[in-house]
């Protein structure tokens, strides 16, 4: 029996071996496997943000007087809003937003200083291309805020000019200490980081091993593995391991580049980080090789393999907050692996989160990795035999 | 020369239509994708849970307190009695920040002095961090304690343009759109001649009269037809499901997207004459257009706020001039006048594109024959 055994598994290794030499023979695979992962936590680590900065502005002053141009001036200091032009025509503000050339315009009333000092209250205008709701929206509140912060300044300039001075009695304002915490600077590529060594782990893992598959079977070569003395499970095995190495090697990658270039703090444990990979690998392994057991060509396990990946991305809240989705996507999201996975990331990178903290989230990892790579191993081998 | 090119055209269409898996897969997953991408993508951050720590108990602390309840940008998660509690709670994620109100806290308003508070922001997520800190301040720059006569030197009233009711589908949908085309475009074309190589069959090729230009426009031909329907599918869909307003001209948009297609498709092709094998070949096309394609188009991430030098790749990203076209079309109703630059970019960069692969097709032809 005994030597039964270590010829077995001196089948194993011959075959892990092929695989290998199999997966590193061409230069393009390499360059996706050790490049890839670099060039796309340096590009996502700074371009996934919704901070709205710099939105092109057109100015209408239709009054042109010291207090308008006081006015413009305040809005210039700031870097939320970038002056694109100043007109004093109303209409000249369509063409602006009609090609795109500002976001938004502030239109100042020819009476603005007039009212005031009349103590009336004059209404400024401000327009927004609503066609990014999104930005439209942050760049209302800061406008808002900017607005805000000028009537302030005036109270301020003329606090005995009774023409300014609008009140009596000033409101008690509420001071605010306010404490950030994990992340004090606001430093986005400290969250978007551990998410992204998530995205690619899903990403490569998946992707690769249900094509691999898929083609050794289009190309006719599974069917020599199948008549060789190998037990299905031990083909499967050796077709799955060199990815699951390639997956460490990825996220490893994806650390080092995070911890001395991007400088995020890692306040956890790297064995605890190591292992809640290892369980995200059993799902995205077992999906890969779920997703060769229900294609026939490259192309099919593709196209499928990419229809996972969009949608484990899409629900794992790394680019779109989970908590914003309606009830039944949230209720969905709960079968994403891939959410538990970059919670536990973030958790262990930015608040130094222990297994205690995760245990949820660990737990879905555990029950979802191993539920899964079963059932697609039963399949393949079902499949291969 | 034109019946060359037709024929391999023939050949590469009867290639789509022997695998009708395939065809369904293309033309049903990019709709299902719509339906989730459309609902799930809203960036808006609302109901941020938070948590108390009310060490005053008073009326000004309640006041505070409700100011931050009554909006729908807030939500009163929980009142805790410690710091550890808190501490405990925003570690595991479930509060994103906590009103900390000290004993004492009321004490100063009857002075007529501001009373202090402080304000713990779970920073981790740094663009939810910051508006949350931006929401903060706001809403307590409006809890008026204690009695005022105080009146604004000026209002403010806002319009919003071609999305007055600032819907997020509208923003996202045409977007979905164009990824969505950019990515299926990419990884049909990417492995036409990746195939060929890898069963062999670029020598026949080399045999067969057609030159390498004429096989080359023959195997774009059939995709650029397959996939203008698959973009006439999600468009529709987006009209009919999503009620996406449409303000152009339909017509106008179906011209200037066969730019769009063309310069995807030859993406493809690229990444096809570089792959030697399907595998590689769809794994770079889908790497190399999905996630620029994401990131770097303006879908959903300003592009105004990203470093110079992503700014400078994004020119690049023919996405990026679709979404000009397309948003600029159905939401502004934009004419010619307003699109020829993103027209012309689409166009150069095809050229550009398709140039290339063309000469690098051209020589492993000749050492396939």
């Amino acid at each position: 029996m005994p030597q039964k055994k270590t010829s077995r598994r001196a089948r194993l290794l011959p075959l892990i071996k092929k695989e290998f030499i199999q997966i590193f023979r061409t230069k393009p695979m390499l360059a996706f496997i050790f490049v890839m992962p670099i060039v796309q936590t340096l590009v996502m680590g700074y371009a996934v943000t919704t901070e709205v900065t710099r939105v092109p502005m057109v100015i209408c002053d239709q009054e042109r007087s010291q207090q308008s141009r006081q006015l413009i001036r305040s809005i210039r200091q700031t870097e939320y809003f970038d002056l694109v032009g100043i007109t004093s025509e109303y209409t000249e503000i369509e063409r602006y937003m009609d090609s795109g050339e500002a976001a938004s315009a502030l239109v100042i009333p020819p009476d603005f200083t007039r009212q005031m000092r009349k103590n009336k209250v004059p209404v400024l205008q401000a327009i927004m291309d609503g066609s990014n709701s999104n930005t439209a929206q942050i760049a209302i509140g800061y406008l808002q805020g900017l607005m805000g912060k000028y009537g302030e300044q005036l109270r301020v300039w003329y606090p005995n000019d009774i023409m300014y001075y609008a009140g009596l009695n000033p409101p008690i304002r509420i001071a605010a200490n306010m404490r950030v915490w994990y992340n004090p600077n606001f430093e986005n590529t400290y969250f978007m980081v551990p998410g992204i060594i998530g995205l690619i782990l899903a990403f490569s893992t998946l992707i690769l091993t249900a094509v691999s598959i898929v083609r050794e079977r289009e190309v006719g070569t599974l069917e020599q593995l199948m008549v060789s003395p190998l037990k299905s499970w031990q083909i499967m095995l050796g077709k799955i391991t060199p990815f699951a190495l390639l997956g460490f090697v990825e996220i490893s990658i994806v650390m080092v580049a995070g911890k001395y270039y991007f400088m995020i703090p890692m306040r956890g444990s790297f064995p605890l980080l190591f292992f809640v990979s290892f369980l995200m690998l059993l799902t995205t392994l077992g999906l890969g090789l779920f997703v060769s057991s229900i294609t026939k060509t490259q192309q099919q396990s593709m196209f499928v393999a990419w229809f996972f990946l969009i949608f484990i991305i899409l629900m794992s809240g790394f680019f779109f907050p989970v908590d914003n989705m309606p009830l039944w996507l949230r209720r969905l999201s709960l079968l994403d692996p891939l959410r538990y996975y970059i919670a536990c990331l973030r958790g262990i990178f930015l608040k130094g989160a222990g297994f205690q903290a995760l245990l949820p989230q660990i737990g879905a990892l555990a029950g979802y990795g191993v539920l899964i790579i079963t059932f697609a191993s039963l399949r393949f081998q079902k499949r291969i035999s | 020369m034109i019946s060359g090119t037709f024929t391999i055209a023939k050949k590469e269409f009867i290639h789509i239509i022997r695998d009708p898996r395939s065809l369904i897969l293309i033309m049903v997953l990019p709709l299902l994708m719509m339906v989730l991408y459309g609902y799930a993508i809203n960036m808006d951050v609302k109901n941020v849970k938070l948590g108390v720590l009310d060490n005053d108990h008073s009326w000004a602390s309640r006041e505070v307190i409700r100011g931050f309840g009554g909006t729908d940008f807030f939500e009163i998660f929980g009142y805790y009695d410690s710091r550890n509690a808190i501490r405990q709670a925003v570690e595991s994620g479930a509060i994103k920040g906590v009103l900390v109100f000290p004993a004492g806290f009321t004490e100063s308003v009857g002075r007529g002095v501001s009373p202090e508070m402080q304000v713990i922001i779970d920073g981790s997520d740094a663009n939810t961090g910051k508006i949350i800190q931006t929401g903060v301040s706001v809403i307590l720059s409006n809890v008026i304690l204690g009695s005022t006569s105080a009146k604004p030197f000026f209002t403010m009233e806002t319009r919003v343009w071609y999305n007055p009711e600032l819907e997020g589908v509208n923003f996202i949908v045409p977007g979905l759109v164009a990824v969505f085309l950019m990515m299926i475009a990419t990884i049909l074309t990417s492995i036409t001649i990746a195939r060929e190589k890898e069963t062999g069959t670029m020598i026949q090729l080399r045999l067969s009269p057609a030159s390498a230009s004429q096989i080359i426009i023959g195997k774009v031909l059939p995709y650029t037809v397959l996939a203008f329907i698959v973009g006439t599918l999600m468009l529709t869909f987006a009209l009919l499901y999503y009620g996406v307003p449409f303000h152009g001209s339909p017509l106008l948009l179906a011209g200037l997207s066969v730019a769009y297609l063309l310069a995807s498709l030859s993406i493809g092709l690229l990444v096809s004459t570089v792959a030697e094998s399907q595998q590689i070949a769809m794994a770079g096309g889908m790497l190399g257009t999905m996630l620029p394609s994401i990131l770097l188009s303006g879908f959903i991430f300003p592009l105004r706020s990203m470093p110079v030098a992503l700014q400078w790749i994004s020119t690049v990203i023919p996405a990026k001039y679709f979404l000009e076209i397309l948003r600029g079309i159905m939401l502004k109703g934009n004419s010619m006048i307003y699109l020829w630059p993103p027209l012309w970019s689409l166009l150069i960069f095809t050229a550009i594109v398709m140039v290339i692969s063309i000469a690098r097709f051209r020589r492993q032809f000749k050492i396939a024959g």
